[in-house]
């Protein structure tokens, strides 16, 4: 006849029963942070530096010409950072508007005006984003 | 941008071209962007959610390893 088991086995049966559910959390989490890049401070930079040269733009060539490169330099370095894909769309999408003022040859001035006011403020919410990622 | 905020700037658009302050082009243009703009609203307020969520599990992960480290 087998002995009853002891109380540490027991407590070793109950606690092996209970790694699937441990495992559960952390597999759950380690998808969670695939799916958000980390915070990067040259992606966060650049989508400052559109912001702040919608603000103090005069609406010349060469002003939006400034905002232009760094629309693209955004654009182009945020494209093959790793878990990225959400940033990628807001960013790939800021290009667009910034675009469309770059290559029209002779904007009017109210139209420079709301353009800038768009990218601005487009810039700022994809900056609160940016910023709010985990270091 | 809510409903209202994009109506009142297509319609200031709107009051533009009527004005002559800018094209019929640039006015496409403009409404345009104000679609993008608002699209990039509803990505960026997507992704903090995910964000939000995602600090959430964080919070209750720590406090269940440190409960079963007890």
């Amino acid at each position: 006849m087998s002995k009853p088991p002891k109380r540490d086995e027991r407590r070793k049966a109950k606690e092996n029963k209970r790694y699937p559910f441990k495992l559960i959390p952390v597999l759950f989490l380690s998808g969670c942070s695939l799916m958000i890049g980390n915070y990067d401070p040259l992606e966060y930079e650049l989508v400052n530096r559109i912001r702040t040269e919608a603000q103090v733009s005069d609406c010349s060539k060469q002003s939006t010409y400034v905002i232009y490169v760094s629309a693209l330099e955004l654009k182009n370095y945020s494209q093959y950072l790793p878990n990225n894909d959400q940033e990628i769309v807001l960013v790939d999408d800021l290009y667009k508007i910034v675009d469309q003022l770059y290559t029209l040859k002779s904007p009017s001035a109210a139209y420079c005006k709301a353009k800038l006011n768009i990218i601005e403020t487009t810039a700022e919410r994809i900056q609160q984003v940016t910023g709010s990622k985990p270091r | 941008m809510n409903i209202s905020d994009l109506y009142k700037e297509a319609k200031s658009y709107k009051m533009m071209l009527e004005n002559q302050s800018i094209d019929q082009y640039e006015f496409k243009d403009l409404i345009e962007s104000l679609k993008i703009a608002d699209q990039i609203k509803e990505n960026a307020d997507e992704f903090s959610k995910n964000q939000e969520i995602r600090d959430y599990l964080m919070t209750l992960y720590n406090l269940v390893s440190a409960i079963s480290s007890l």
